[in-house]
């Protein structure tokens, strides 16, 4: 057997420290670097042994090892790949209903008056201004249009539960108190 | 003689996952180890079926219980590796393992022991 020595091998063996590290990105920071220093250290030396091809594969699918580290950590952790997700998805459904709302306004104004003058409404906080004349439209976003993907991404990733648990705070307070 | 049965037992991923906590416990109670060197240990004791993709979750477990404590160790040969060593509270839980483990076998063994009759007895009459 052949030790891994070559660039091809490390290439091999960080694509999947890569991938693995992917799928643990609900873990601390702190916690990830651990796991892919362990895992590199121990593949490395699983290849010295039975070569870096059987070495992955006794690794099994990145996404098993990573289920397998999350679980280990005893506790639900926030899900922040899903919450940006979410926040994008939210942040997109936000535009393009003001778009959609936009240019229905437009086609209002331009159906309903012959008015060279710019006519301005809000939608869910951001501005709007329809130029019948130029046929052209514009959206003005506020701090709303932040404030919306904000809370998706806190409710979507369950961002609280980085917090310490409410059970451990109120044992700690009565022990205290003892 | 290893037979058929018995490779069947030592892959079975349900079986295997229930020991897996007494089994790397014990192992790291004799001699402070890594996390391959782990895996080759195990399979020399006859757990072929314990993969490296199960032991390694499963040591980051104990050491969140504090059953296992960690430090880095360079290697000549690589990056350095994360040697695990077994704490008083992993001694205490490898103590209680070991005595659930005795009592389970102790009440299957004889359950198992016993030849299967061919053909199973007509139900008790309430």
């Amino acid at each position: 057997v052949i030790a891994m020595t070559g660039i091809a091998d490390r290439i091999r063996l960080e694509l999947l420290v890569q991938r693995l590290d992917y799928h643990l990105s609900d873990l601390p920071g702190a916690r990830r670097r651990q796991v892919r220093r362990e895992i590199r250290a121990n593949t490395r030396a699983a290849a010295a042994d039975v070569g870096l091809g059987q070495a992955l594969a006794n690794l099994g699918h990145p996404r098993v090892l990573a289920a397998g580290y999350l679980a280990a950590e005893g506790r639900p952790l926030p899900q922040y790949r899903k919450g940006v997700w979410w926040a994008v998805a939210a942040l997109a459904a936000y535009v393009a209903a003001a778009v959609i709302f936009t240019t229905g306004f437009l086609d209002g104004a331009e159906a309903a008056s012959d008015l060279d003058r710019p006519l301005t409404t809000s939608f869910l906080g951001a501005g709007v201004e329809a130029n019948p004349g130029e046929a052209s439209f514009a959206i003005t976003f506020n701090v709303l249009a932040l404030v919306v993907p904000a809370v998706v991404f806190l409710l979507a990733s369950r961002a609280w539960r980085a917090l310490p648990p409410v059970r451990r705070r109120l044992a700690a307070r009565a022990g205290t108190a003892q | 003689m290893v037979t058929a049965a018995d490779t069947a037992a030592l892959h079975d991923p349900q079986l295997l996952k229930g020991v897996l906590s007494l089994v790397l416990l014990r192992l790291l109670a004799e001699r402070e180890s890594y996390g391959y060197e782990l895996v080759v240990r195990i399979h020399r004791a006859g757990l072929t079926g314990v993969a490296e993709g199960t032991v390694y979750p499963a040591l980051a477990r104990l050491e969140r219980e504090q059953r296992v404590s960690s430090r880095l160790v360079p290697s000549s040969s690589g990056p350095a590796r994360k040697y695990y060593r077994l704490t008083p509270a992993g001694h205490q839980a490898l103590t209680a393992a070991t005595t659930a483990w005795r009592r389970l076998v102790g009440a299957v063994d004889p359950l198992v022991a016993t030849p299967v009759p061919t053909d199973p007895a007509p139900p008790k009459e309430q």
